[in-house]
């Protein structure tokens, strides 16, 4: 029936609690100790239609074997049925303070007997094995603690990549918005908090993951909050994610968030002792200046692209994060007139050394700036490295890092239209390749505001050099006044618009 | 705040991450008008506990209900109504609807009274008292 309607059937499978199923998707009998969050309260996510769907531990060996007998079954259907479809794995979660928590973290006392089996097994290898002796601190043990979770995280993974490998595609990160702890306690009284949900709409999409309403009820979906979510995940970026490989077709003409940047970091929030992107400035500096132009990748899914060169990108990467082989990728991006920003703190003397051998073999030029901090600027053909130390940055406040961002990123050579948003105003970038009646562009880009608050606000939009405005559309609640060299917008509480640009050199 | 409304919270009593001892701590507060901010939270533990700490710890319990007093008369509310994260867990236990797990909560939960509120009345109180 699907491909009757010209639609294209994607199986997703929960490898991790699931908030929109009763019992977290687990049968009744199998659903026997709550899942606990981190402050040891039991998960209570309230779904549309006011119903409480309660999670109950993975932690439980009979969870697992029963997970395995579930996909072996399914695979057996699939094969028996001829259902060829892509299969995708998914860890479902929540964001808090910006960082992804999935719904598999768990501290009931099922949880905590797993862990000291854990820790009781990498100790075994040792002859005088002794707790104390693993575990010195509260510090170890929560690293420990995240290790263990994502070694089941893994097994239910492996499981399902293993027994489902003709139909499996990967592992995606589903954020249910509503479903956070602290949002329950809103929730129970009708209050949506719509602003909210829009801002982890749009981290989540720099971080990759996919965000999703389904618990949100459908009245709330109407006004902007719905098209936002319309904008940024329906069109594009679940394509993205779900057919990648179509968006690198050069003669796909579907818009794709713009990004400029590529920032590197570990998701391992416990164990990456270092400073993040964010505690670095960065992260605030190109959300004020170029909006959500960036993606916050993930360190561990780093793999080399040719792809990774083009479309004149900055990949900036943390030097306590390099191995051989990501240290070989950096160098690869920059030897191919790639852009990388790199902050040398806490990377090993192994690289620094072969770095260092790398400059003088080369005969490069290492400029040298002190610009609050010292820096190091290589050039080579079109490539270009920019060293940085992040510890030093960290000893200077807020503002004096973000005013190093801007004097740092300047040198590089961006095109894009910046402009001022006043407060509560949420701007979107996208991009797609120009048609064939749109030749005199190199691309189209597309940006769209958003108004979530109550009051009424006015954003300026300076049209600089390189583009030219096309077309204005889904006008919402807004006026829109159209000057040579500005387009000043007046947006009423709910409004939204999207605007279309030529890009050209 | 108007007339009637009251906050509910849970709380923890147990061992923080890098410190040493037990401590009570405040893990949800809320009312019907949202949750309350942490920012107004340590404004106001700053000012009455002369903390110059960025985190919210009590070392006692009657330390905490204090804290929730002086809360109560800031936010202009009748009554806050705490409950552990263990009394809540117990509380959530066999609910399955959110007007159920509301109930819950407020019939388990202890509270205390704001003793210097007085409800704003509106005009048609005043015309029809």
């Amino acid at each position: 029936m699907a491909r009757d309607l010209g639609k294209e059937i994607v199986f997703f499978l929960p490898v991790t609690p699931a908030p929109f199923l009763p019992n977290g998707g687990l049968p009744h009998l199998l659903s026997r100790t709550n899942s606990l969050d981190k402050n040891g309260l039991v998960y209570n996510i309230l779904t549309p239609d006011g119903n409480i769907n309660r999670l109950y531990t993975f932690f439980d060996p009979r969870v697992y074997q029963a997970f395995s007998r579930f996909i072996h079954a399914l695979n057996n259907y699939f094969a028996e049925e001829n259902i060829a479809n892509d299969l995708w794995g998914i860890e479902c979660g929540y964001m808090e303070d910006g960082n992804f928590l999935s719904f598999l973290e768990d501290r009931s006392k099922v949880y905590d007997q797993a862990f000291g089996r854990f820790i009781q097994a990498k100790g075994s290898g040792n002859d005088e094995f002794d707790h104390d002796s693993l575990v010195k601190n509260p510090d170890d043990e929560a690293c420990l603690s995240e290790e263990f979770s994502e070694t089941i995280k893994d097994l239910y993974s492996n499981t399902l990549s293993e027994g489902l490998s003709e139909n499996f595609e990967g592992i995606q990160q589903i954020c249910f918005l509503g479903s956070a702890p602290s949002d329950t306690f809103e929730r129970i009284y009708d209050l949506e908090n719509l602003k909210k949900y829009g801002r982890e709409v749009f981290h989540n999409v720099t971080q990759k993951i996919i965000p999703s309403s389904s618990l949100i009820p459908f009245k709330y979906k109407t006004g902007v909050f719905g098209k936002e979510i319309e904008d940024m995940v329906t069109s594009g970026f679940l394509d993205m994610k779900l057919e990648p490989e179509s968006m690198l077709d050069g003669s796909s003409i579907t818009f794709t968030p713009l990004s400029f940047f590529e920032l590197y970091q570990s998701r391992h929030v416990v164990r990456d002792k270092g400073f993040s992107w964010n505690e670095l400035g960065l992260v605030n500096y190109l959300q004020n200046k170029y909006g959500f132009t960036y993606f916050l990748n993930n360190i561990d899914q780093f793999e080399w692209d040719e792809d990774l060169i083009g479309k004149s990108r900055i990949h900036i990467f943390h030097g306590r994060d390099m191995d051989k082989g990501l240290y070989n990728s950096m160098l690869k991006i920059f030897m191919s007139g790639g852009r990388v920003i790199l902050d040398r703190s806490d990377m090993k003397d192994e690289f620094l050394k072969k770095m260092e051998s790398f400059f003088l073999e080369n005969s490069l030029k290492v400029e040298k700036i002190n610009y609050l901090i010292h820096v190091h600027n290589i050039l080579l053909g079109e490539g270009r490295l920019l060293v940085i130390d992040g510890k030093s940055l960290m000893e200077h406040d807020d503002k004096k890092k973000v005013d190093f961002w801007g004097v740092m990123i300047s040198t590089f050579d961006i095109t894009h239209l910046s402009f001022f948003l006043p407060e509560g105003i949420e701007s979107v970038w996208k991009t797609r390749n120009s048609s064939t009646n749109e030749l005199n562009f190199e691309e189209v880009r597309r940006v769209s505001f958003y108004n979530p608050t109550s009051y009424k606000k006015k954003v300026r939009l300076p049209i600089v050099r390189s583009f030219a405005l096309l077309k204005v559309m889904d006008e919402n609640n807004v006026k829109v006044k159209n000057w040579s060299q500005e387009v000043e917008i007046e947006m009423m509480p709910e409004g939204s618009i999207s605007l279309d640009f030529g890009v050209y050199s | 705040m108007s007339k009637g409304i009251k906050i509910y919270g849970i709380y923890s009593d147990g061992p923080v991450f890098g410190k040493t001892g037990n401590f009570y701590q405040i893990v949800h507060l809320f009312s019907s008008r949202g949750r309350i901010e942490h920012e107004t939270l340590l404004k106001l533990y700053q000012h009455h506990f002369s903390k110059d700490s960025s985190e919210i710890l009590f070392d006692t319990k009657d330390d905490l209900n204090k804290f929730l007093y002086y809360l109560i008369q800031e936010e202009d509310v009748s009554a806050v109504c705490i409950l552990s994260v263990e009394e809540f867990n117990q509380c959530s236990e066999g609910i399955f609807t959110k007007p159920e797990l509301l109930k819950s909560i407020e019939d388990s939960a202890f509270c205390i009274e704001n003793m210097d509120f007085r409800p704003k009345r509106g005009i048609f109180d005043k015309m029809f008292s």
